[in-house]
C-alpha cells in the first residue's frame, strides 16, 4: 500500500546575517491513512519547519535544499504556489497553537470558514452556511447559529480551537497536520480537544500528523511516533512499542525528564545535562552525543538510519544490530546488554534510563 | 473555614513550623464599564477567600487552570498585589499592618520566581549586577564582600564565575532561570513564591531546574508556595497540595494522597485530564465538555456545580465550605459529596447521583452498569476503574 504522503531526504537551511544554517537534515517519514503520526522533540528540534516545508510556507529566508513530498503521485516541494494553494487547506489541512494568532480579528468567524469552503469546493452562500453549521455542530459548538457571528475576540481559547478545527476539516482534508495544537491551552481543555480529533479522525478515516513537545499528548493519542532532535529524527515506534522499549538515548533520557503523576512519590527526575547545540550544520556525528552518558568515539561518525526492530528504527550506533525478532525476547534479553549496553536495562519504564545524573556537568556548557 | 479546623488538619506539624500563612485572603479587580453602568458596578473574583499555611522547609503545590486566582495569589503574599481582604502572617505578624523598617525587613524573607526568565531581568544590567543590588540595597553585603557572595549563590544554582559579567541575553532559558533562583535567593529568604518557574522550559531543561529547586531546600530550608498548571512538576515538587478553582481553594491535603485519591469532582477531572505517558491507558477516562465560567458573575451555590457529573440541587444552591475529611488526616475538601473509598450506604450522596449517571460516558458508563447489581456509588466506581488500570500500566 502506497503511504497517504512519503516524504523523503528532506533538507532545510535557513539563511542569516550570520551565516547559513541547516535545521532539519535527512528527513524521511511516511503518513499512512487513517494513522495519527506523533512527532515529539523539544522546542527548535526543527517538527514545526518540517511540516511547514511540506506546506510551502517557509519564511523569506528559508529554503528546502533537497528532498520530496510525495502526496497523491505529486511531489508538494515541486508544485508552484497556484498549485499549491489548491491542496493547501483542501488535501491537507493545518491547525496551530495560537488560535487567536491564526484567525483574523476583524472577520466573524464564520465568514473565515465559510471563504474556504467556497473557494475549495465551490459552494454558493447557503450551501456553505449549512456546511458550516454541521462542521461546527460536529466540533462541539453549542450555539453555531450564534457563534458563527461571533469574532475570534468573544470566544475562549478552547472555543477558537474548536473553530480553527472546524475550519481545517471543512474541505474534508485527507491529512491534518496539528502543530500543537494543545499547548497553549488548559490541561481539561486539551484533553476535550484531543478527544475531538480523535474522533473525529477515526470518523472520517482521515491522517493526522500530531506535533507536540509533550510526550503524554504523544502517548495518549498517536499510533506511531518519531522523536525528533536537533533536526533529525533520532527514533521511530508504533506507539506503545516507543514507550515500552525506547532505545535511543534521547528517548529514554526524556522519559527519565518527564515528571508523569504515576511515579511512585522519590522518583528522582533525571535532567540531561547540557543544552541542545546551537548551531548543529557542521555536525558529522550524533547531535546527542554531547549530552549522552553511553558516548563513544564511533559516536562521532555519520549515524545510519536503520530498522532494529520490527517497524522500530533508531539512530544510534550504541543500540545493538542484530536484535531478536519480538519485542518480549529483546526485554528479557536487555538484562544482558543487547539493547544500549552500559544500562540497567529495565525496559518496562523511563526510570530505567541512562544515569545522567551528573547535574554539574551542565554547568561546563555556559 | 475556620482557622482551627486547618490547623487541625495540618496536625502532623506544629504551630511554630508555620513560617507565612494566609487568612481569608481576597481580591477583586475593579471591570471597567461605560458610565451608564457605572452605578452597578462589576467586579472580577479573582481570589476569593484562600486560606492556607507555609512550613518551614516545605513546599505547597499551587494547582489550577489558568484564571482559577493561583498567580494572584503568589503576588497577595509577597505584596506586589493589596489584598481587598484578609491577611497574610509572617510568623504571626499581618505584613499589611507593619510599616517602614519593620516591613522592610519582613519582606527581605519573602522572594519570587517569575514564569519568564526573559521578562523578568532586566537586559541592560549585568549578572553581577543583577545578583547584588537587593543585597546592597538592603546593607547585608557591601561592595567589597558581595562578589564573593556573587560566586557563592552561581555555585549555587549550578553557573560558572565567569557569568557575572555577561548580559541576560547571552544565556540560554534555562540558565536564565537559575540567575533568577539566584537573584531570589541572595537575601536569603525564608519563603520563594515560584510562579509558574518551569512552565516556559524544555523537558529537558525542566528537570534540572525542578532537581535545583529540590537540593536547594534541603541545604538552605527555605519554603516554596509553588504555582504551576504543570501538575506533573507539581506533584514531583510538593509536600502539600492545594486545588483553587475559580478564586477558591476546593481541595488541599498531602501531595501523594491528592493526586492519587482527589475527593473533590473538580482536582479527579483535572488530574485525570494529564495526559499519561502510557499508552495503554488510553480512553481510560472521557474528560466531559464544559469551561470554567467566568470569574465576574459568579455561579451561585458550588463553583464547580455546572461542570460536575455529581451536582445536586443543593450544590446549586449552597456554598460548600473547605471541611476535613473524615478519616484521611490533614486532606481537606470543599465539596457535599467528596468522592470516598466508602460504598454507597455509607455515603449520602448516593441517591442524588443516581440521577446524573447519564453523564458519564464511555468507559465509565459501562462500567457503572456492570457495577450496577452492587449500588456502588458512581464516582467510587469510576475511581476504582482508574486505580486498576494504573496498576496494569505500571
Amino acid at each position: 500500500m502506497t503511504p497517504l504522503l512519503q516524504v523523503n531526504n528532506l533538507r532545510v537551511r535557513f539563511h542569516s546575517d550570520f551565516g547559513d544554517r541547516i535545521v532539519t537534515d535527512d528527513i524521511s517519514f511516511h503518513v499512512d491513512e487513517g494513522e495519527t503520526l506523533g512527532i515529539v522533540g523539544e522546542s527548535g528540534c526543527g517538527k514545526s519547519v518540517t511540516n511547514l516545508a511540506i506546506m510551502g510556507l517557509l519564511s523569506r529566508n528559508g529554503t528546502v535544499e533537497a528532498g520530496s513530498a510525495v502526496m497523491d503521485g505529486k511531489d508538494l516541494l515541486k508544485l508552484s504556489d497556484k498549485e499549491l494553494d489548491k491542496v493547501r487547506g483542501k488535501d491537507i489541512a493545518m491547525v496551530f497553537q495560537d488560535a487567536l494568532a491564526s484567525l483574523d480579528p476583524v472577520f466573524p468567524v464564520g465568514k473565515q470558514i465559510e471563504e474556504q469552503v467556497r473557494k475549495h469546493l465551490g459552494k454558493t452562500h447557503q450551501e456553505a452556511q449549512q456546511m458550516i453549521l454541521e462542521d461546527l455542530r460536529q466540533v462541539g459548538i453549542p450555539d453555531p447559529q450564534q457563534t458563527m457571528k461571533k469574532y475570534p475576540s468573544e470566544l475562549s481559547g478552547g472555543m477558537r480551537q474548536r473553530i480553527m478545527i472546524a475550519m481545517a476539516l471543512s474541505c474534508g482534508p485527507k491529512l491534518l497536520i496539528a502543530d500543537e495544537p494543545t499547548t497553549a491551552l488548559d490541561v481539561t481543555i486539551q484533553a476535550q480537544i484531543m478527544q475531538l480529533i480523535r474522533g473525529l479522525a477515526a470518523k472520517r478515516h482521515m491522517s493526522v500528523i500530531l506535533i507536540t513537545h509533550d510526550i503524554g499528548v504523544v502517548a495518549q493519542n498517536a499510533d506511531r511516533v518519531m522523536v525528533m532532535y536537533a533536526g533529525q529524527f533520532v527514533e521511530e515506534a508504533p506507539v506503545r512499542e516507543l514507550f515500552r522499549n525506547p532505545l535511543h538515548p534521547y528517548t529514554r533520557a526524556l522519559l527519565a525528564a518527564t515528571p508523569s503523576l504515576e511515579d511512585e512519590s522519590g522518583r528522582e527526575l533525571v535532567p540531561i545535562p547540557g543544552t541542545v547545540p546551537e548551531n548543529y550544520t557542521f555536525l558529522t556525528g550524533c547531535r546527542f552525543a554531547g549530552r549522552c552518558a553511553l558516548k563513544i568515539d564511533a559516536c562521532d561518525a555519520h549515524q545510519e538510519w536503520r530498522e532494529v526492530l520490527p517497524g522500530h528504527y533508531v539512530r544510534c550506533c550504541r543500540v545493538e544490530a542484530g536484535l531478536p525478532k519480538g519485542a518480549d525476547e529483546v526485554k528479557e534479553e536487555a538484562g544482558a546488554g543487547t539493547v544500549c549496553p552500559g544500562n540497567t536495562a529495565d525496559v518496562e519504564g523511563p526510570a530505567a534510563a541512562p544515569a545522567l545524573s551528573e547535574e554539574k556537568k551542565e554547568a561546563a556548557h555556559v | 473555614m475556620s482557622e482551627n479546623k486547618f490547623t487541625q488538619a495540618a496536625a502532623s506539624s506544629s504551630a511554630s513550623d508555620v513560617i507565612l500563612e494566609a487568612k481569608n485572603l481576597k481580591k477583586y479587580f475593579p471591570i471597567r464599564q461605560s458610565a451608564l453602568l457605572a452605578k452597578n458596578r462589576k467586579v472580577l473574583h479573582a481570589v476569593d477567600g484562600v486560606s492556607f499555611q507555609l512550613h518551614r522547609g516545605k513546599t505547597l503545590g499551587l494547582v489550577g487552570e489558568s484564571g482559577c486566582g493561583k498567580s494572584t495569589t503568589g503576588r497577595l503574599l509577597v505584596g506586589i498585589e493589596k489584598p481587598t481582604e484578609g491577611e497574610v502572617l509572617y510568623q504571626g505578624k499581618d505584613l499589611l499592618q507593619i510599616k517602614g523598617e519593620e516591613f522592610r525587613k519582613a519582606r527581605l524573607n519573602l522572594q519570587m520566581i517569575f514564569q519568564d526568565p526573559y521578562a523578568s531581568l532586566n537586559p541592560r544590567k549585568r549578572v553581577i549586577d543583577i545578583l547584588s543590588a537587593p543585597m546592597l540595597y538592603h546593607g547585608l553585603e557591601t561592595k567589597d564582600t558581595v562578589n564573593r557572595r556573587v560566586d557563592e549563590l552561581l555555585d549555587l544554582v549550578g553557573l560558572p564565575h565567569s557569568a557575572k559579567v555577561r548580559y541576560p541575553h547571552e544565556f540560554s532559558g534555562g540558565q536564565r532561570q537559575r540567575i533568577t533562583i539566584a537573584r531570589a535567593l541572595a537575601l536569603k529568604p525564608e519563603v520563594i513564591v515560584c510562579d509558574e518557574p518551569v512552565s516556559a522550559l524544555d523537558a529537558s531543561i525542566q528537570a534540572q531546574i525542578l532537581n535545583l529547586l529540590r537540593s536547594l531546600q534541603k541545604d538552605l530550608g527555605v519554603a516554596y508556595l509553588f504555582i504551576a498548571h504543570g501538575l506533573g512538576a507539581v506533584h514531583y515538587i510538593s509536600d502539600e497540595i492545594a486545588v483553587m478553582y475559580l478564586g477558591k481553594i476546593v481541595e488541599t491535603g498531602e501531595a501523594s494522597d491528592v493526586f492519587h485519591h482527589p475527593a473533590h469532582p473538580y482536582a479527579q477531572l483535572l488530574i485525570r485530564a494529564v495526559p499519561s505517558t502510557n499508552p495503554d491507558l488510553r480512553d481510560a477516562f472521557h474528560v466531559p465538555d464544559g469551561e470554567v465560567p467566568s470569574a465576574i458573575d459568579l455561579p451561585r451555590g458550588c463553583r464547580f456545580a455546572a461542570r460536575c457529573p455529581y451536582a445536586t440541587d443543593r450544590c446549586r444552591q449552597e456554598e460548600p465550605t473547605l471541611q476535613p475529611l473524615e478519616g484521611r488526616p490533614g486532606h481537606m475538601c470543599a465539596c457535599f459529596y467528596p468522592i470516598t473509598e466508602n460504598t454507597a450506604d455509607n455515603n449520602p450522596a448516593s441517591d442524588a447521583s443516581k440521577d446524573s449517571i447519564p453523564l458519564n460516558s464511555g468507559n465509565e458508563g459501562l462500567l457503572s452498569a456492570m457495577n450496577s447489581q452492587k449500588t456502588v456509588h458512581p464516582i467510587k466506581t469510576t475511581c476504582a476503574e482508574t486505580d486498576v488500570a494504573g496498576k496494569e500500566g505500571r
